[in-house]
């Protein structure tokens, strides 16, 4: 028998891996996007 | 506005927002491979398949969608990013816990698809990999063998040729959906104007409805769109039924 409380164990790690995973996906994206604009905006200069 | 796709409906506010974040036919079309998978078992746990449908729920017919929509907000909604983000990853999470809660009293042959499952969600929906995964095969793999494979697995503890065979017949109809669904997709979202003609050749048979032969006709958008998203009707309807029919055999 498993016991209930693995339930909210679960919950929380996946929460927590989701959080991580959502907050690296952002930061490439907008690491990724913010590169090409300084590249663009050196080409124009 | 115009519709972002053929169930989307008319007005404004958060009420349509979730009803078309949600998807409703192609949540209830993936979720119908959960009973399918489930019904191939010699023995089937009704509260089990209650308990896999609410998982593949959260973590496909929420996480999944609303992380789409994250992600470049291709149904051109108003919910806010961050209700987005949390809802997606608290569903998901909500997901692995019912599915590693199942694994632990059921079997440990549910672990592996549960942290293939949560992965693929994310790395789907988010296009990780420049967009390796954002693929025709991994959407009919990740939501329509997956779903009917984990919930064989959940009953009956194995793998056997018969569900290899139904995972592979889901792989097929999903990426059929999508098929279909992207080039509807595309001319509906994308398109904002259409121009054109198409003559009829004057010597074919006659058909009903069609009594101008020979003359100039002006191409629509429905023209386009039309047979693609009928047929997706269709298919919803007959994996529905197809999962229904399955289930009453247990009945």
């Amino acid at each position: 028998m498993v016991p209930w409380w693995s339930l909210i164990i679960c919950f929380v790690t996946g929460a927590i891996v989701g959080i991580v995973a959502l907050y690296a996906w952002w930061y490439v994206t907008y690491w990724i996007a913010n590169k090409a604009r300084k590249t663009k905006r050196k080409e124009t200069q | 506005m115009s519709k972002v796709a053929w169930y989307d409906v008319k007005g404004k506010g958060w009420l349509r927002d979730v009803f078309v974040l949600l998807h409703p036919p192609y949540t209830l079309w993936h979720l119908s491979y959960v009973p399918i998978g489930a019904a191939l078992a010699p023995r089937l746990d009704w509260g089990l398949l209650g308990w896999t449908v609410l998982a593949f729920f959260l973590a496909m017919g929420i996480g999944g969608h609303f992380l789409d929509e994250l992600n470049g907000r291709p149904l051109r909604t108003k919910v806010p990013t961050p209700v987005l983000g949390i809802t997606a990853v608290l569903s998901i999470a909500g997901a692995v816990a019912i599915g590693v809660f199942i694994g632990l009293e059921e079997t440990l042959w549910l672990i592996p698809c549960i942290l293939f499952g949560s992965f693929i969600v994310y790395a789907y929906n988010l296009e990780w990999g420049r967009g390796f995964f954002h693929h025709d095969f991994w959407f009919g793999f990740a939501w329509g063998a997956f779903p009917a494979i984990t919930a064989y697995v959940a009953q009956a503890h194995t793998i056997t040729p018969e569900v290899v065979m139904i995972a592979f017949f889901a792989l097929m109809y999903s990426w059929t959906q999508r098929v279909l669904s992207l080039q509807a997709r595309f001319w509906r979202r994308k398109v904002v104007e259409i121009q054109g003609h198409y003559h009829l050749r004057g010597d074919g048979p006659v058909v009903p409805g069609v009594t101008t032969w020979g003359q100039r006709h002006t191409l629509k958008l429905e023209h386009i769109i039309g047979p693609p998203e009928f047929a997706l009707q269709l298919l919803s309807w007959a994996v529905i039924a197809a999962a229904a029919g399955l289930l009453l055999l247990h009945i």
